[in-house]
């Protein structure tokens, strides 16, 4: 006996259908400004404008961690180094370029020592 | 935009296109749970009245929310669980307003008084039965009577054994034939 089904049905609230729907109408003007704002959402302007702020603060972190790295693999460069410049890569002596780039003027003696190096 | 048809379509794929914005497709799944998160808000609440005004609210923050469904194959689980969340806030904040008569709430319901008195008179007699019911007798025996849930959906909503489920089902059915007697029971042998 107690194993039976009892009828609920009266507690039906969609048996009344005229009833049930305009519950139903209720419920979707209740939710159609956050429907409509998932539709504006879903479209590519929307995804673009979701995706913005991530991709900016992506942009900043990338840019933070490459100017890390970059002041920390960065090394002063050599002290000589500074001192070859165009001519010696052209293939002028050294000696004959340091006379160029100061104000000191060889003796023509010393030029000819010079160019037979 | 296309439109979503609610029968032929799986809880899963609905929540998906709900997601995007497809009305049609949400309005598809509050037309198929509208019944069960009644029946929970029900249960909880005692009161039709009040039952149907939190099962909107909970589909309103149902769409609020969809995009926290894990698992939308189970929409119906977790929607049963904001109906709960929403009915036991309302409860509390019902006890401090009057609670509204249920004469009133059968007169308002009724769009002709004169031809469906007798199932107000019914309805407002199980009501008033549910009460002499825990809260967890009242929705299982809404959810498997009313809405027609097996025990295991009932379980894994409720979060209780199957063997539980059918313990309370037991309990509250004899509950009510004693509360109303057969005289307002039309019961069925196919269970």
């Amino acid at each position: 006996m107690t194993d039976e089904r009892i009828d609920l049905s009266a507690l039906d609230p969609t048996t009344d259908a005229e009833r049930f729907e305009e519950v139903v109408g209720r419920i979707n003007a209740a939710v159609a400004p956050a429907m409509a704002a998932r539709r504006a959402g879903a479209t590519v302007f929307g995804q673009v404008a979701g995706l913005w702020r991530p991709l900016l603060a992506a942009a900043a972190i990338a840019g933070v961690i490459s100017a890390a790295t970059l002041a920390l693999v960065q090394s002063p460069a050599p002290e000589n180094e500074a001192e070859i410049g165009l001519a010696e890569v052209i293939g002028v002596p050294q000696q004959i370029a340091q006379w160029l780039r100061s104000d000191e003027s060889p003796d023509p003696s010393e030029l000819l020592i010079a160019l037979e190096e | 935009m296309a439109v979503a048809r609610g029968p032929d379509l799986s809880d899963a794929i609905l929540v998906q296109r709900a997601r995007r914005g497809d009305a049609a497709a949400f309005e598809a799944l509050v037309r198929r749970h509208y019944r069960a998160a009644y029946a929970v808000a029900l249960a909880v609440l005692g009161n039709g009245m009040d039952a149907e005004d939190v099962t909107q609210d909970a589909f309103v923050r149902a769409v609020e929310r969809l995009d926290d469904v894990r698992q939308p194959e189970r929409f119906a689980a977790w929607l049963l669980q904001i109906v709960r969340n929403r009915a036991r806030n309302y409860r509390g904040y019902r006890k401090v307003r009057a609670t509204r008569p249920i004469e009133s709430v059968a007169a308002a319901s009724d769009v002709n008084p004169g031809a469906d008195t007798e199932r107000a008179q019914l309805r407002e007699a199980l009501e008033s039965a549910l009460t002499e019911l825990n809260a967890i007798q009242r929705q299982v025996v809404l959810l498997h009577d009313l809405e027609g849930w097996k025990h295991r959906e009932i379980a894994e909503s409720m979060a209780i054994s199957e063997g539980m489920s059918r313990q309370h089902l037991m309990a509250a059915r004899r509950a009510l034939r004693e509360r109303l007697g057969a005289k307002f029971l039309k019961e069925y042998s196919n269970d």
